[in-house]
């Protein structure tokens, strides 16, 4: 498994924008792509090949399962673990975010501190390690 | 990685300060909408965009602690969605309403009371001038001739900003343009509660001012009156006469229940997908919560993760949740944490064997997210109160001396692991015998709940404050070298002389020495105690009122 090293964070949001980045780099230690919106993401991620991708689920414009289905035909998600944020969730709608092929969800709030090791963990298990 | 971590706190620090200013500017432009939607009705498209703004600003707002705030934009937000669903447009009084819901919270709380998760201070850094009560404001409303003049004086010598009316109607008034954090009726007369309060809450009802915690200090301690109140939703009730301390606690305890830390509740059920469900939606309101799929480590994780309350499955393959219970209940120091059944069992008898042997409440599966979120926090509540009561002094409401030993104990650990610095201080009131000859243990009482409150008051949220003895105090500073506890304890020391107390027709002042160690001068636990009681010794040796540092030797 490779270390985990290269993370694309889509908000629309710039104050969770400014708090990631701070959490990612500064603790986590990671290169960082922040993008403010889907199309954003459309044009900038494929090139910057992340390891994680973490999309938020409600942007105006592009949402997350749109941008993710666009993404699907822009490149491959075989090393690539998809991470959904979102602020609600039912119980229908992590099963429905999986099918997506998200690989996980975080639910908004975060805790910044914690960032980087759940994502850490969910590398480790992304790999089936 | 101890510097970033101090390096990242900076920076969110920062970022926390730019977001507060955003999310004023954001909630005073959603709640300037309300004088447009006075006649408008308001359309698809305004909902829509009112919808995603505080979709967005929720989402920040509770990333950055202001849970609150938070949590009002989410009901706004929800209320916003379901006319989008049904596809309505919102009348203009409907709208008028919910936007009047929204506005205590441009009047948010100033930074510092929002909690960072663990954030301390770093020693580098110099020491904050002490937290006081400054930007606690309070309300006192006056019955007739009551003598609220006193109460004023008392509480403003505790730091709050108080301010007196004699009618509710100028009140409402005055809270509308800066709602109090919290109100007290001061009523006089000896006839019943009655018509009064009614009125009052009423009146605050309908000013949109019925979640401002209300205080009833009232000459009649008998049951109606005390019912009356709680119909009128009152946070607490106090019968005269009151003292200044009593009311004080009164205050921070009604007033700070929404600042502690968030509930912790242990989750275990064997299936996985219904644990990441529950647990989702106890986060979503605020209350961390941990899962286990396997019964076996219940304890374990018990004893790690310091639950307020524990749900069980009542089916589980390995043991059901009864046994489960039992097996927790063999710990009598777990006895106070409140155990719920949750099963899709509906049938009676097996819910009354459920309760009989060691659970408190049962929950009917699929739960009901509010009843099961509303269930989960007044029980969480009970048991926090209760443990507090056995672990606190009921004079000053600090840790017993038992448990300010063991925090310490556990402080300096923490600080030897973390290569940081622990300091303890020993106080001690100066004089303290001739208080209680002269003036009586009631008034002795008085000095010694003041002193508490004072120093609890001054200290952040992660200093420990104890009882240690009679007229004698522990105070544990984390992340605090000798220097910075120093000025802290003087900071105190100076407000403390400055307190006048009475009794009867005599006024006093009292003072107190303190003795301070930090834990990198020191090998060993009691090696810290000793050295701090030395240095308070000195402190009176060298002619009281005063704070001695222990040295190298």
């Amino acid at each position: 498994m490779s270390t985990l090293q290269k993370i694309a964070h889509v908000d629309d949001d710039e104050s969770i924008r400014a708090i990631a980045k701070v959490a990612l780099e500064r603790i986590g230690k990671f290169t960082l792509l922040s993008c403010a919106s889907g199309k954003e993401a459309l044009e900038r991620i494929p090139e910057f090949a992340p390891d994680i991708i973490l999309l938020d689920v409600m942007m105006p414009g592009l949402d997350g399962p749109t941008t993710l289905k666009q993404l699907r035909e822009k490149m491959n998600f075989e090393k690539t673990a998809v991470i959904f944020m979102t602020a609600k969730v039912q119980s229908s709608e992590v099963e429905y975010y999986k099918s997506l092929g998200a690989f996980n969800v975080i639910l908004k709030p975060f805790d910044a501190m914690g960032l980087s090791d759940q994502l850490k963990n969910y590398w480790v298990q992304f790999n089936g390690e | 990685m101890a510097n970033d971590n101090q390096e990242f706190l900076k920076e969110m620090e920062s970022l926390r300060l730019d977001f507060h200013k955003r999310l004023l500017r954001e909630l005073e432009q959603m709640v300037a909408y309300r004088s447009k939607s006075d006649t408008q009705l308001c359309d698809l498209t305004t909902i829509k965009e009112l919808y995603d703004a505080s979709h967005k600003l929720a989402g920040s707002a509770l990333t950055f602690g202001y849970k609150d705030t938070g949590i009002l934009l989410r009901s706004f937000e929800n209320f916003l969605d379901q006319a989008l669903c049904g596809g309505n447009q919102i009348e203009p009084s409907q709208m008028r309403l919910k936007l009047h819901e929204l506005a205590p919270a441009v009047s948010l709380p100033s930074t510092d009371e929002i909690e960072v998760e663990d954030a301390r201070t770093p020693t580098s850094e110099p020491v904050e001038a002490l937290h006081r009560n400054e930007d606690i404001s309070i309300y006192i409303l006056e019955d007739e001739t009551s003598t609220s003049e006193a109460l004023k004086l008392g509480l403003s010598s505790f730091g709050y900003v108080v301010t007196t009316f004699s009618d509710i109607a100028a009140l409402c008034e005055h809270a509308l343009v800066s709602p109090p954090d919290g109100l007290i009726f001061d009523k006089s007369e000896k006839s019943s509660l009655g018509n009064k309060l009614d009125l009052v809450s009423k009146s605050l009802r309908e000013n949109g001012l019925g979640d401002i915690p209300l205080i009833v200090i009232s000459p009649n301690d008998d049951f109606n009156e005390k019912l009356l109140a709680a119909r009128n939703g009152v946070a607490s009730f106090l019968a005269k006469p009151v003292s200044i301390p009593d009311l004080e606690s009164s205050l921070d305890y009604v007033l700070q229940q929404n600042l502690r830390s968030p509930y912790r509740v242990l989750l275990v059920d064997d299936d996985a997908y219904t644990l990441e469900h529950h647990r989702l939606m106890l986060e979503r309101w605020g209350i961390v919560a941990r899962t286990l799929v396997d019964p076996a480590q219940t304890l374990e994780l018990i004893d790690e993760f310091h639950p307020d309350l524990l749900i069980f499955d009542l089916h589980m393959p390995l043991c059901t949740g009864i046994e489960l219970a039992e097996v927790v209940r063999y710990h009598t120091q777990l006895v106070h944490i409140p155990i719920i059944f949750l099963s899709s069992e509906r049938n009676e008898s097996r819910q009354l064997v459920a309760m009989m042997t060691g659970g408190d409440d049962f929950i009917v599966k699929p739960v009901v997210e509010d009843n099961f979120v509303t269930t989960i926090k007044s029980r969480a509540q009970r048991a926090r109160k209760l443990a507090e009561l056995m672990t606190r002094d009921s004079l000053t409401g600090l840790l017993k001396h038992t448990e300010i030993k063991e925090r310490l104990s556990y402080e300096f650990a923490r600080a030897q692991r973390q290569q940081s610095v622990v300091s303890v201080a020993m106080i001690d009131i100066d004089h303290f015998k001739k208080v209680n000859d002269t003036y009586g243990h009631q008034t002795g009482d008085v000095v010694i709940a003041t002193l508490a409150h004072l120093i609890k008051r001054g200290l952040r949220t992660t200093d420990l404050v104890g009882r240690y003895g009679g007229e004698e105090y522990m105070v544990v500073l984390p992340d605090t070298d000798t220097d910075n506890a120093l000025t802290k304890l003087n900071l105190l020391r100076v407000e403390f002389e400055k307190i006048v107390f009475r009794h009867k027709d005599e006024e006093f002042t009292c003072s107190f020495s303190g003795g301070v160690c930090s834990s990198d001068l020191v090998n060993n636990v009691d090696d810290f105690v000793e050295q701090s009681d030395r240095a308070l010794y000195s402190a009176k040796e060298q002619g009281r009122n005063q704070i001695i540092a222990a040295n190298n030797s």
